[in-house]
């Protein structure tokens, strides 16, 4: 099952043969993915094993040494992240990353685009949706930890966007704000984007992936759906060691 | 690649655990309390120079100068959250770029000041292409350089600025007052002898204008967002490049003009006092003690320390030094926003992007 | 012969600003802090052996150990009192801050001391040695030599003593420092006090080959900076590459051209490497 199974007929992003270093650290190497359009897509792997790399290298916070990323049919590597951004890509960050001395209303009109004139009634509809209404004018950076990754959830619905990366989105969430999140990806994935995501909440990933991509050491170990995942020794090794 | 857990304890969206803001009513009228202020203010400035001294109106000038360097050192430094060193080196490049031409070409003084203004837009954002890239601390110390530099260039090429000996400006001829003139022949006298100051008036006004349309704008939004997390904005959509070049080369263009107006003020420049680092204090200091990042707040510090400083100044020209040096230390340390957040953590004033 | 000279003459420079962008370096690596006060701290320093040499008639190599000590207390003072509060602050703060120092300090000189020139005689380090026919200006040389005598010990200092390794360990990961029972406070202290000494030492050198203002440390910083960016921040070596590239090209500047073109090449070095190679020409990348 190692080898690449016919996943989805439409592929939306492929990355091949991507490889990064830092200094004396292989952070990503050689790594090979594919997302299917309008699905659901896992990343999982020990912490250091590179899936923060490749997201940043997706979204164009680094340039990667070799190899391609493919994003509707455009090679995206090396190119800088707002153009990424603009051609329909977002993301949220492993720790949250709101802009602190903003309201929460501005952190999300903020990214819209120039000529949008609905911003603020469309971020205030999002807001009153979740019953965070009251928080509109509060300052990003005095609101809870879960709050500002919903915050930060409802800031990637202000862009048009068609592909999603959530890097580690449940860590540090209480069930309650976990539930709200679900169902925020549940409503993406109604809206027909596609969504890429990370965590290592192994039961929501078996759960919600249609196909996870297992990464250790920088390379891709083991991909396919998650019941192939779960069966594949080398997962467990990667896991728990041999 | 360090593992970093995330504080595990959060609470659920509906929980009060902040007690929201929301901003009083009149807020949204804050434009037009402004708008009347200003044309309060201008009317009064405008007729300043037939009811007051001349000591006054320079005074005045003065103000109107530091009002210009702090509000456009606060776009990029204040919103943007990348401190310049650069206002000097503007200051210094507009006034020679005025006298230069009215020693050489003998322009009418208003175009000049345009040629002034445009030549440091342009030379703002040449320079800010390649070093705006840079992080912050390193933007800072490539602007220091820069004025430095500027000033090594104006002294070492002399066949053009004259060198050392410095630039002597035109001197203004004064409009002596005649008996039975009219209302008309009478403004037009006032407005020729104190062009300068008028000049700086305009300058100001437009600066402090500025300053509204930005600071309540999505540029102005996009600024701040930088100031927070510059790789969150970029991820985000926004030309983050674009956004801080193009700010910066148009905060250049004021020190440049203020500068050409300055050399036709005092009639005479040389490389050492118009590219003096004092520019640069100037600006910093009175827009972090007003409140870098507000709207208000460069103008208020500005206004304020330069009146207070008048009187240290009479006493002790390089106690002003010293002065600014521990006001820049004290709001550091004690009140890093400045008057204006001290003014609103006590709900004098409301959180807005309109102040 | 002239060029040779005129090299010499800009290595043995080198050896002095090595000294004073050692200390700053020191500080930058330790607490991530550029130092825009350091040149004053050096100005000081230069200030207290010109006093003692014309005031008191204290021997000017005498007064260098004297200038250090001083402005050691001041700038563990210093740190205590002011840099400490923005140690974790954004840079934004601590570069404003520092900048608040360097401008009240400069203040102050002017204020007691006018901005008029100054300059320390030595009768004999006045005139020079000719060795083959070359000669070295008796004050350069033994700068350069104290200069290198002192880099030389303060790199011996963190390599082998036990506080050194202290000081090197909370610059490359304070957090892990901690954790190994570390004082990092007591470390930055102490880093604040040595750059201050160093930087002292290097003003009293200065004082004795050229003169004393209390511009002067406005000048040295963007010297300063200029030798960092091109050797690369935290390495000695490069700072060492860096001083004797950025002496011997302001040297030449000045022989070919003059003083005053030869006083931009620091600054035209620095915003180039800024741009052209944020990481230094010899340093390995940051991050």
């Amino acid at each position: 099952m190692s080898r690449v199974a016919p996943l989805a007929t439409d592929i939306i992003l492929q990355a091949q043969n991507v490889s990064k270093r830092f200094g004396g650290i292989q952070a990503v190497d050689n790594a090979s993915l594919q997302v299917g359009r309008g699905k659901i897509t896992g990343v999982i792997g020990p912490n250091g094993s590179g899936k923060s790399t490749m997201f940043n290298l997706i979204t164009g916070l680094e340039k990667p040494d070799s190899g391609q990323i493919i994003y509707k049919g455009k090679n995206i590597a090396g190119k800088p992240s707002h153009i990424v951004n603009r051609m329909g890509m977002g993301r949220t960050f492993q720790l949250t990353r709101l802009f602190g001395t903003m309201t929460v209303l501005e952190n999300m009109t903020v990214v819209t685009k120039e000529n949008f004139g609905g911003a603020e009634a469309l971020a205030r509809e999002l807001l009153a949706n979740l019953g965070l209404s009251r928080l509109s004018n509060e300052y990003a950076s005095n609101l809870s930890y879960g709050q500002q990754k919903l915050v930060e959830f409802l800031r990637l619905s202000m862009i048009e966007s068609d592909l999603i990366l959530l890097d580690e989105p449940f860590a540090g969430v209480n069930p309650v704000m976990e539930k709200k999140l679900l169902e925020q990806i549940d409503a993406w994935i109604i809206e027909g984007k596609t969504i890429l995501l990370t965590d290592h909440e192994m039961a929501i990933m078996m759960e919600l992936c249609e196909s996870i991509f297992v990464f250790d050491y920088g390379s891709v170990i083991a991909h396919g759906t998650p019941a192939e995942v779960r069966e594949d020794r080398r997962v467990m090794e990667a896991y728990f060691g041999s | 690649m360090a593992t970093r857990t995330p504080p595990v304890t959060d609470q659920a969206p509906n929980d009060t655990n902040v007690d929201a803001y929301t901003p009083p009513g009149w807020e949204k009228y804050i434009g037009w309390a402004y708008l009347v202020g200003l044309i309060i203010s201008v009317i009064f400035l405008l007729r300043l120079p037939i009811a007051a001294d001349a000591y006054t109106v320079t005074l005045t000038l003065t103000v109107l100068l530091v009002i210009t360097l702090s509000t456009s050192w606060n776009w990029l430094s204040g919103f943007g959250g990348y401190t310049s060193f650069a206002h000097a080196g503007f200051f210094g490049i507009g006034s020679y770029i005025g006298a230069l031409l009215l020693h050489y070409e003998k322009m009418h003084w208003i175009p000049v000041m345009i040629v002034a203004g445009i030549g440091c837009g342009i030379i703002g954002f040449l320079v800010g292409l390649p070093t705006l890239r840079l992080r912050g601390p390193y933007f800072a110390i490539a602007m220091l350089a820069f004025t430095e530099l500027c000033r090594v260039i104006a002294l070492a090429w002399d066949d053009v600025t004259l060198g050392g000996n410095g630039v002597f400006l035109p001197i203004l001829r004064l409009q002596l007052p005649e008996e039975n003139m009219s209302f008309w022949e009478e403004a037009q006298m006032t407005f020729h002898n104190n062009q300068n100051y008028y000049a700086m008036l305009v300058l100001a006004t437009i600066a402090c204008i500025w300053s509204y349309v930005l600071g309540t704008s999505r540029w102005g939004l996009k600024l701040l967002a930088i100031r927070d997390d510059e790789v969150a904005a970029q991820a985000m959509g926004i030309k983050t490049t674009y956004v801080k070049v193009t700010t910066f080369a148009g905060s250049a263009v004021f020190p440049g003009i203020a500068g050409a107006i300055y050399a036709r003020h005092v009639g005479y420049i040389d490389p050492v006092t118009v590219f003096a680092i004092i520019w640069s204090i100037r600006a910093i200091t009175t827009s972090i003690f007003g409140g870098r990042g507000t709207i208000i707040g460069p103008i208020l510090g500005a206004v304020v320390l330069t009146l207070v400083s008048e009187k240290v100044w009479e006493q002790d020209p390089n106690l002003y030094q010293i002065v600014y040096g521990g006001i820049i230390i004290l709001v550091v340390l004690f009140m890093p926003g400045g008057l204006m957040a001290l003014l609103q953590q006590r709900n004098i004033f409301p959180r807005s992007r309109r102040i | 012969m002239d060029i040779v000279q005129v090299v010499i003459s800009g290595i043995l420079l080198g050896g002095v600003y090595t000294l004073f962008a050692t200390g700053l370096n020191l500080i930058f690596g330790v607490m991530k802090i550029i130092n825009l006060g350091h040149g004053e701290l050096m100005m000081l320093g230069a200030y207290i052996t010109f006093f003692l040499s014309t005031s008191a008639g204290v021997n000017p190599l005498v007064s260098i150990p004297v200038a250090a000590i001083a402005m050691a207390v001041l700038g563990w003072i210093l740190q205590f009192a002011l840099v400490e509060r923005v140690v974790n602050q954004p840079a934004i703060n601590s570069l404003l801050l520092t900048f608040g120092l360097s401008t009240l300090m400069m203040g102050v000189a002017l204020n007691l001391w006018t901005s008029n020139f100054r300059s320390v005689i030595y009768e004999p380090l006045t005139g020079s040695w000719t060795i083959l026919t070359i000669s070295f200006s008796r004050s350069r040389l033994v700068a350069f030599f104290i200069a290198i005598l002192v880099t030389g010990g303060m790199w011996l200092f963190l390599k082998r003593s036990t506080f050194g390794k202290s000081i090197r360990a909370t610059s490359q990961h304070p957090q892990v420092a901690q954790l190994c029972g570390i004082d990092v406070r007591q470390v930055r202290f102490a880093t604040f006090a040595l750059g201050s000494a160093m930087a002292a030492v290097s003003g009293s050198l200065i004082a004795m080959i050229f003169t004393v203002s209390p511009e002067m440390g406005r000048m040295f910083i963007g010297k300063g900076f200029a030798i960092i960016v091109l050797g690369g921040l935290g390495s000695f070596a490069g700072a060492f590459l860096g001083a004797l590239i950025l002496g011997v090209s302001e040297t030449l500047t000045a022989f070919f051209t003059n003083t005053q073109i030869a006083e931009g090449v620091a600054y035209l070095i620095l915003l180039l490497v800024l741009v052209v190679r944020p990481s230094g020409l010899f340093g390995k990348a940051e991050e």
